[in-house]
């Protein structure tokens, strides 16, 4: 059985008296270690799936199992997540949000060298007592980052993180994943509407239509990825057809 | 010169000294009787007088040891059944009708019961602190509750924050900057009513001095108590502004 297990995983809304499929029975399996994109129209069931994976929402039906159990309210899935806006608790300096999933349990403290390793690696080095409002959106988004990191997860979850970013930041910020996902050997699942950067950063691409997996795009290729090879553009190519095949 | 220093002008200080010269100016040139309105000169020199004597100093500290304890007395209240309220939105539904009814009832127009029932003693001043100060910090405080931004709840539910967690160190935090502009309004609104209340009936206080000065036909005493009471709550409101500072300056953590 692998890693992470999702099945006929449905959700319906009840908009003014109308029932809506958000997610119409999502199957999928997922290797530990993998970097899965999930890419698809606007109202595809994307985020959906991710707020269900991360506890956020509950499921109208089927079943999520991780490492062989059956996931629910009481035994949730080990996620950090990142949102497409940073989140960040505008009263606490960057360390505090960075460390805002110990903030219950006390003993900051003692996290110091954690929280100082990471704001090594997303070259955040000397912000750890700036505020929020100091911070540019880029710089807010890898706090973010950060604080998802930091209760070390085993799954990353991220939902258009880099939605709202500019191109050179969004450029950044896609290299920084790649080797944090490199370096850390984590499993990560993000949602974003942008092929090129599902073909920057995954794995596998997932394309999601009317709330059910379409397909499934492995994408063998190492980092950084070349995005003039033609490998690339026939990988883009394929992604697209598959997302919109109204032959556009 | 002084302008370019950026002391007086900018620091608001030029419409009280216009103020102040016309006042001085309309008593030396005689534009208006000195019995309607003393000089500054009188006003001053009672002023010295009353702190000489210690009558002052005696009137300032009655009054001001009712706002410590009505404003004590009622911001726990409020805060308490605030935070009661935003735990338990039950308790919000059946208290909210009385409350709406309650807060639109002006404190000062319950002198009269109160002085009935407690006669003309503490009580009735401090309990009429209460109803003054009560709803600005209750209002701002449950507002405060209920515009934290869902979004950031969120984030403490995915990190496994327990109910109480969320309220602890998301909802509560967030709300701190409408808690305080509720206290400083309370602040504001104990100081106006207690003062009132002491026009009615006291034997101690500012506005008591302020009412034996009028029978007494002693209007620099009045002049001075009104000057007196404007600058206290000034410096309160002051006071409590450069503490809220300082404590947004250590990044407003609890």
């Amino acid at each position: 059985m692998s890693w992470l297990v999702i099945k006929n995983l449905k959700k319906k809304y009840d908009i003014n008296g109308m029932q809506v499929d958000a997610l119409d029975g999502v199957n999928l399996e997922i290797d530990e270690g993998e970097f899965i994109v999930i890419v698809g129209k606007s109202g595809s069931g994307k985020t959906t799936l991710l707020r269900i994976l991360a506890g956020l929402e509950e499921q109208t039906g089927g079943e999520i199992i991780f490492k062989g159990n059956l996931c629910g309210t009481k035994n949730s899935l080990p996620v950090g997540m990142v949102f497409q806006e940073p989140r960040l608790m505008p009263w606490l300096s960057v360390e505090r949000n960075i460390l805002f999933p110990f903030l219950p349990k006390g003993d900051i403290a003692a996290l110091r060298h954690k929280m100082l390793s990471l704001l090594k690696m997303l070259g955040l080095e000397g912000y750890e007592n700036a505020m929020p409002s100091q911070l540019s959106g880029g710089m807010a988004q890898r706090v973010a980052l950060g604080r998802a990191l930091s209760c070390d997860p085993e799954i990353v979850l991220l939902d258009e993180p880099l939605g709202a970013l500019d191109y050179f930041t969004r450029r950044a910020l896609q290299r920084e994943l790649a080797r944090i996902y490199t370096e850390g050997g984590k499993t990560f699942l993000m949602v974003t509407h942008d092929v090129g950067e599902a073909l920057r950063l995954a794995t596998r691409v997932l394309v999601l239509k009317n709330g059910k997996i379409d397909s499934s795009v492995p994408v063998p290729m190492g980092y950084p990825r070349a995005r003039r090879s033609a490998e690339f553009q026939c990988l883009i190519d394929k992604i697209l057809n598959a997302i919109d095949d109204s032959g556009w | 010169m002084r302008y370019s220093n950026g002391k007086v002008w900018q620091n608001g200080f030029l419409v009280p000294l216009l103020f102040f010269f016309l006042w001085w100016f309309g008593s030396v040139s005689g534009w208006w009787n000195q019995f309607l309105l003393p000089s500054p000169n009188q006003v001053f020199n009672s002023f010295v007088a009353l702190i000489e004597t210690g009558e002052l100093q005696k009137h300032v500290w009655a009054s001001l040891s009712r706002i410590i304890r009505g404003f004590g007395l009622s911001s726990a209240l409020a805060l308490s059944i605030a935070l009661l309220c935003a735990w338990f939105p039950a308790m919000l539904l059946q208290l909210e009708p009385t409350l709406g009814f309650l807060r639109h009832i002006p404190p000062m127009s319950t002198i009269p019961m109160l002085i009935l029932w407690f006669g003309i003693g503490e009580t009735p001043k401090i309990i009429l602190i209460i109803l003054a100060t009560f709803f600005p910090v209750f209002m701002n405080t449950l507002q405060g509750i209920r515009d934290c931004d869902p979004r950031l709840t969120e984030v403490a539910k995915v990190f496994g924050y327990t109910r109480w967690e969320q309220f602890r160190f998301v909802i509560l935090p967030s709300a701190i900057p409408s808690v305080l502009t509720g206290l400083r309004l309370g602040l504001g609104y104990s100081w106006r009513s207690l003062v009132a209340a002491e026009l009615v009936a006291a034997s101690s206080g500012l506005g008591y001095m302020i009412l034996d000065a009028e029978q007494l036909s002693r209007s620099d005493v009045v002049v001075t108590g009104i000057l007196v009471i404007g600058f206290m709550g000034a410096l309160l409101d002051y006071g409590f502004l450069w503490a809220v500072r300082r404590y947004m300056r250590r990044g407003t953590e609890i």
